[in-house]
């Protein structure tokens, strides 16, 4: 897995479209942590969550 | 008793002996001083000091005490202040190349301000991990916060500097901040006390920010009632802060009733995830079911919970400040890639990696969580786990972060924004120290710190000190 090239791409274009161009030794290092963090995306998805709306903080009045 | 002899002393105890005429804060500050004169240059606690304006201040104080003016417990109490909270003194670096210089220009921030106003004194701005987050990077120009109980260990982080600052008697308490357990890892693996208040207890502003739904800031301290004291000083709502609430007025005391007991106490106990989960060390295992019989003793009540969504809340942390951490970095990273350390950098370019709709699902599983959980907490008043599952790493093994993060059993909480309380419980055959975690549901802080007090009541692990430190 460390060294799928698929993931490397994936990788690759997601920091090119947020303005990212690291040294290549960090590329890699962002591909191999990938996977992983694919799978905890993954967990995020068997959690019930139904119709609740995200925990975010928006103020509804202006903030002084 | 000397000055020095009172460096590992508790604030509540400094403060008897300071109101009892036993010592003065200049005396306090010049043995802290000269402590850190001797361990620093070993322990890397503090990234500036303020010598001369903290004896400075001392000498105001004992003026004022002198003139019978008393400001409570604080007064005239030195403190430690993570190098990401803006201070009257000096700039903020967040140990980073990357912050702007003029961060932080308007000073103290209101945490600080209530300290100050309180008549605490700022020694100086100690160690942290850069940004609040990853680990020790020797790449950069910043100290390396060693662990006081062995020097070749880490202290944990972020909030290192005030954890070992503490642990080798620099000063007594201090400032911390915990996105994903930032002030309960370097208080567990450096054997002290450290409290995560609840999300919107404490104003977050003057503080640079990491995971903006993620962050608290909290006290470290040698004991449960000394977080508690510093706790009824930076409480309270602030206009700087939004997400602070408003009906949490300022006022509240965690320190009174402190003393109740667990008598009664209905106390959950989540070891399936913990202790009994394949990220805890034996030894640890040992000091929590040692905690629990001295909690039995004490008249508490306990029974095993089964914790819901453990994994998704602890995925759901890192995730989510990630993302988080990259809205607010993206710019710097894009220009200035290679002035991040290393473990900096990786850590929060992963934000990129994460979609927008896989963070707000990481928020959707924290309300769905808060529900869940919050609803354990009909049955029992607190639960409790070891604070890590391991004591502190060997700087060699700091590094090795998929085995090292899901044995830190202190992001669920952040998660959840519930309050959570690290105390000492004991020490590893090394000679390494153990920790407790005491959870409360939101805005019961006081409970968390009742508990802790009560348990500390009952053990010692709270007074010990590192042999390098005497």
């Amino acid at each position: 897995v460390d060294d799928d090239p698929e993931v490397r791409q994936t990788v690759e274009v997601l920091l090119r479209v947020a303005g990212l161009n690291p040294p290549a030794a960090d590329v890699a290092a962002l591909a191999r942590a990938y996977p992983g963090l694919s799978r905890r995306i993954q967990g995020l998805y068997r959690v019930p969550t139904g119709d609740d709306s995200p925990a975010l903080v928006f103020q509804a009045e202006l903030e002084r | 008793m000397t000055a020095d002899q009172l460096r590992f002393e508790s604030v509540l105890g400094l403060a008897a002996a300071l109101r009892e005429g036993r010592t003065t804060s200049v005396e306090l500050v010049e043995a802290y001083l000269a402590a850190a004169d001797r361990l620093d240059p070993t322990l890397g606690t503090y990234l500036d000091r303020y010598d001369e304006a903290a004896l400075k201040t001392a000498a105001e104080v004992d003026a004022e005490r002198g003139s019978g003016r008393d400001r409570g417990p604080l007064h005239g109490i030195p403190i430690g202040v993570k190098d990401i909270l803006a201070t009257n003194e000096g700039p903020t670096t967040a140990q980073s190349l990357v912050l702007d210089p003029s961060w932080g220009d308007q000073g103290d921030g209101p945490v600080v301000a209530r300290l100050r106003e309180a008549g605490a004194i700022v020694l100086g701005k100690t160690t942290t991990m850069e940004f609040a987050i990853g680990y020790p990077d020797r790449s950069k120009p910043f100290p390396v916060p060693a662990n006081p109980w062995n020097t070749d260990h880490w202290t944990g982080g972020s909030s290192s500097g005030t954890g070992n600052g503490i642990a080798a008697g620099l000063f007594p308490t201090g400032l911390g901040s915990d996105t994903g357990g930032s002030i309960r890892i370097p208080a567990a693996y450096c054997g002290v006390s450290g409290h995560k208040p609840t999300f919107g207890l404490v104003p977050k502003s003057g503080c640079v920010p990491l995971g903006f739904t993620y962050d608290h800031i909290g006290p470290l301290a040698r004991t449960a009632a000394d977080c508690a004291a510093v706790l009824d000083v930076i409480a309270g709502s602030d206009p700087s802060d939004p997400t602070c609430t408003e009906h949490r007025g300022r006022g509240v005391s965690f320190l009174e009733g402190i003393e109740a007991g667990v008598a009664g106490l209905r106390i959950g106990v989540a070891r399936s995830v913990t202790a009994d989960g394949p990220f805890c060390e034996a030894a640890v295992t040992a000091c929590f079911d040692d905690a629990l019989h001295e909690l039995a003793n004490a008249g508490a009540r306990l029974r095993e919970i089964e914790f819901p969504w453990w994994n998704e809340l602890h995925d759901a942390c890192f995730l989510g400040l990630q993302a988080e951490a990259f809205a607010w970095h993206r710019q710097a990273l894009q220009e200035r890639w290679d002035d991040f350390g290393y473990p900096t950098r990786l850590t929060i370019a992963q934000g990129a990696l994460i979609s927008g709709g896989d963070y707000a699902q990481a928020q959707r599983v924290r309300r769905t969580g808060r529900r869940a959980v919050g609803a354990l907490f009909r049955d029992i008043d607190v639960l409790i786990t070891p604070t890590c599952g391991t004591v502190a790493p060997a700087f060699h093994n700091a590094s090795e972060t998929s085995r090292r993060l899901p044995s830190i059993f202190t992001p669920p909480f952040n998660s959840l924004g519930f309050p959570a309380l690290a105390v000492p419980m004991g020490f590893d055959p090394s000679g390494l120290p153990a920790s407790l975690q005491i959870v409360a549901p939101p805005f019961a802080d006081a409970l968390a710190l009742r508990v802790g007090h009560a348990y500390q009541q009952v053990t010692d692990w709270h007074t010990r000190v590192p042999q390098l430190a005497r």
